[in-house]
């Protein structure tokens, strides 16, 4: 960085420290710090302020972000939150599903079709069963997605569309679907993934409520749990019984799953989940985890410290039953729960910094091993940006063999999941650390992105976004292909847009901002011919 | 663009194909007999304009209600093909004999689109014909190729596209020179669509010939791609990284086509390591169809052509030495 930038930063009231890089508080001039950014990347700096779009759902005001105690591991993507008088304690979870009812009320036309109760208290050991809310007004988050289930389930006749429930670990599917349909006085029958799902059992357990539901006038809904924990052997015929099930749409189906993406999921909703309906549970807000597991604190009577109890949300990654196993499987007998100091997981910064720091490959290899994050890919990804980050302090000859050997490594990973020979990913973690500690340097910190990428991000974002389009429309009328007309045709319109033969990208009938980035790039080729000229 | 202006608009138009034309002209005279038909042959030879002329010819007027054009490299899944063309291909055409589908790129799509293209194109014949394109027959399975009668374009030779390009320059009233037009030839290797790209492009800075040529040349993707590849041979990774990054990531060139493009540069290089580089753009081509993350294997690759280049150099300094001490 330059030495200038960093003294106006400094300047501004920006703190640097080694390990963790920039930080800013409320002493810091922002003002100052934007100017300074502007001006040093030559690019326009704008404060996107999030506060005017986050309203408190029990009260509706707006919500301050900035001193929210989430606002560093928060993704501030909810329309809903919860404004600080609202966040803390049972009370206020109660008060925030009673809000929630009222609104689900007010937008079904039917004044107490959800009932206003708290948090349920069941006698069973499992804090994630003991706390599993009874009813839809009481789960958190994903509001939209709650309402629109109640309603679909409330409005249900013979020949709606099934739905899909689709969402990670811990979001609250299951959950979702039990409290809803006790709730509108549905009887369940569930299949989920530990049922053999054959034909002839899943017919066994199914058939009758297909065929006698109307003879009774018990409403029946089927709700099939963990439809991408269907394997073909095992669950022979399962997949084609469940598509016969959709298209009679005869009795209301729920299904559950981690993502829509996965084959077996497409197989029973269709090519782009058309013969369902798509409901999308999103992983939950730090603050809404926050809320709920403060809740269950205070019933359990355990006391923890605000660091652990941020510590936990990080690391329950927006997973309800996670953070309470955590927590249950954390407590010690006084009823202090602490992760903190156990031999607690890193974070890639963490990891990365460690490792950069390390005296011997053991060290750098343990490091690599503690990382919270399991997933290879992301280690490469990051090993990669690390390294090509310090580009600088690496000579030649070793860039080449850890960039080859780096390129081995995610090359050897990628044929291990398409062959699924997960075995051999035990060998993965020595690989990469020996790689990365044959090129580190202890002055090293981590890069969180590619450099290179990084300074023409703005230009990725929204230019190449249009330049796409431009190639795909240029495709159509040329009879070829969209990867063809970027390869051969835009540079040339752009180039006849640079000499102002304009009847050429009239013909292309451009909107206004397609235009600016149009111009924009044939100035550029403009520019490049000139340079050739000299 | 000129490209489209000139495209061929009947059989006769084609150039450089007499064999083609004179099937295909056998073909048009009977269209109640004709097959499903497989295009192949190099970028650039006129098979998509082939296969426009003979949808109209035999469609008429309404063709344009009676074709499916797809390109199977943008819808190349078995989705797509269930979809479009399925639905597409199972009803009559009015006024004319039959429907047709029209399939670009085809060696582009995955196993098993082409499969299920087998029971379509069978279960459809009645009222559908294919015609598939592709640059090469080897990446159609069998059964499709067995069921299609496979027309070959060869690559055009170069007077053909040279006399071709003069009359589009006494067309536009432009200015040329022979040694121009010549160069249009080297630089395109033969493609049409390239050559007359060019044409326009270097038309625009006025005269055409060979220095504007050149000039132009340098904009397109493909000079480009020589530009960083002589980068990465310098052993200057950094800058030919960043110059790589705006090229796929802002203007959406494909690695894939990348490494093409990378490969005609090098090929062209006269070098004595030529065999050492196939092998290197090969593997590294390999590992891209095989899913590898894009990004670290580009990198790989640039550093991979410094350290070569490096040696080249030092080689090249060992000879002259070694000519200086004899």
């Amino acid at each position: 960085m330059d030495r200038e930038v960093f003294a106006a930063l400094m300047r501004s009231g920006v703190k640097y420290d080694h390990t963790k890089g920039f930080m800013i508080d409320d002493r810091t001039n922002s003002k100052n710090v934007i100017d300074v950014l502007g001006t040093a990347l030559n690019e326009t700096v704008t404060v996107i302020s999030s506060i005017s779009n986050i309203k408190c759902f029990t009260c509706g005001e707006d919500v301050d972000c900035q001193n929210c105690t989430y606002f560093d591991i928060c993704p501030r993507d909810s329309k809903f939150c919860l404004c600080e008088s609202h966040k803390q304690g049972e009370k206020n979870l109660a008060e925030y599903s009673v809000a929630f009812a009222d609104a689900i009320n007010d937008l079904m036309g039917d004044e107490d079709a959800v009932p206003r109760t708290p948090l349920p208290n069941r006698d069973s050991i499992m804090w994630a069963e003991r706390y599993r809310p009874l009813v839809v007004s009481s789960l958190v988050s994903n509001e939209q997605v709650r309402i629109k289930f109640l309603k679909w389930l409330s409005n249900w006749k013979p020949g709606d569309k099934p739905v899909l429930l689709v969402g990670g670990p811990g979001t609250g599917k299951t959950t979702l679907v039990e409290a809803g349909s006790a709730e509108l006085g549905y009887s369940m029958i569930e299949l989920n993934a530990s049922d053999v799902r054959t034909r002839e059992n899943m017919r066994a357990a199914i058939g009758p409520a297909l065929t006698s539901s109307s003879l009774f006038l018990e409403k029946r809904l089927i709700f099939l749990d963990e439809v991408d924990g269907m394997y073909g052997r095992d669950d022979y015929g399962g997949a084609d019984f469940i598509k016969e099930i959709i298209s009679a749409k005869s009795i209301p189906l729920v299904m559950s799953a981690n993502s829509e993406s996965d084959d077996r999921v497409q197989k029973i909703a269709g090519y782009n989940s058309k013969n369902v309906v798509l409901l999308r549970l999103n992983r939950a807000l730090p603050r809404q985890i926050g809320l709920y597991l403060t809740s269950v604190l205070e019933k359990e009577n355990l006391v923890i410290s605000d660091i652990n109890l941020e510590e936990l949300i990080r690391k329950s990654r927006g997973d309800f039953r996670g953070a309470l196993n955590t927590l249950q499987a954390n407590k010690d007998e006084q009823g202090i729960a602490k992760f903190y100091e156990r031999d607690s997981q890193l974070s890639m910064r963490e990891t990365f910094n460690k490792i950069f720091m390390a005296h011997d490959y053991n060290e750098a290899r343990r490091a690599l091993a503690e990382c919270d994050v399991s997933n290879v890919t992301e280690k490469i990804r990051a090993a990669f940006q690390n390294i090509i980050s310090n580009t600088r302090s690496i000579p030649n000859d070793k860039l080449l063999t850890s960039l080859r050997a780096l390129s081995d490594l995610d090359f050897l990973v990628r044929t291990i999941e398409v062959e699924k020979r997960y075995r051999f990913l035990k060998y993965f973690d020595t690989q990469l650390a020996s790689l990365l500690f044959s090129v580190k340097n202890e002055d090293w910190s981590y890069h969180e992105h590619d450099p290179a990428f990084w300074t023409v991000r703005f230009r990725v974002w929204n230019d190449s976004r249009i330049l796409r389009a431009i190639a795909r429309h240029v495709g159509n009328i040329h009879h070829e292909s969209y990867a063809k007309a970027t390869a051969y045709d835009v540079q040339f319109i752009l180039l006849a847009h640079a000499y102002n033969k304009k009847e050429i990208t009239d013909r292309l009938m451009i909107d206004d901002s397609t235009r600016r980035v149009f111009e924009k790039e044939a100035s550029l080729i403009s520019d490049m011919l000139k340079a050739n000229n000299v | 663009m000129w490209v489209e202006k000139y495209r061929p608009n009947e059989i006769g138009d084609l150039i450089g194909q007499p064999t083609v034309v004179s099937r295909l002209d056998a073909l048009l005279k009977n269209p109640k007999d004709m097959p499903h038909l497989l295009f192949s042959g190099p970028p650039g030879t006129g098979k998509t304009s082939a296969a426009l002329i003979v949808a109209r010819k035999i469609l008429g007027e309404p063709w344009r209600d009676y074709t499916l054009e797809m390109n199977a490299s943008d819808e190349r899944g078995i989705g797509d093909v269930r979809d479009k063309v399925k639905i597409f291909s199972r009803h009559l055409a009015m006024n004319a004999p039959y429907r047709i589908i029209i399939l670009d790129e085809a060696d582009e799509m995955t196993n098993s689109a082409q499969t299920a293209l087998r029971r379509i194109m069978e279960e459809s014949s009645r009222f559908t014909r294919f015609i598939m394109i592709c640059n090469y027959s080897s990446g159609i399975i069998e059964p499709l190729q067995s069921r299609s009668a496979i027309i070959r374009f060869p690559r055009l030779p170069k007077e053909e596209v040279v006399s071709r390009l003069e009359k589009i320059c006494r067309d536009e009233t432009i200015q040329f020179d022979q040694a121009g037009l010549s160069k249009i030839f080297d630089i395109s290797s033969g493609d049409m669509r390239q050559a007359i790209n060019l044409l326009q492009g270097a038309s625009l800075l006025g005269t055409i010939n060979a220095e504007s040529i050149e000039k132009v040349s340098g904009i397109t993707h493909k000079g480009k791609v020589g530009e960083i590849i002589e980068l990465a041979l310098d052993g200057q990774f950094s800058k030919a990284r960043s110059e790589l990054i705006q090229l796929t990531k802002v203007q959406g060139l494909s690695e894939s086509d990348f490494i093409k493009y990378a490969g005609d540069a090098l090929f062209k290089m006269d070098d004595p390591n030529v065999g050492e580089l196939a092998k290197l753009i090969s593997e590294y081509d390999y590992r891209l169809v095989r899913g590898a993350n894009p990004d670290i294997q580009m990198a790989a690759l640039l550093a991979h052509l410094g350290s070569l280049g490096g040696s080249l150099k030092k080689k090249e300094q060992d000879n002259a030495r070694d000519q200086k001490d004899s």
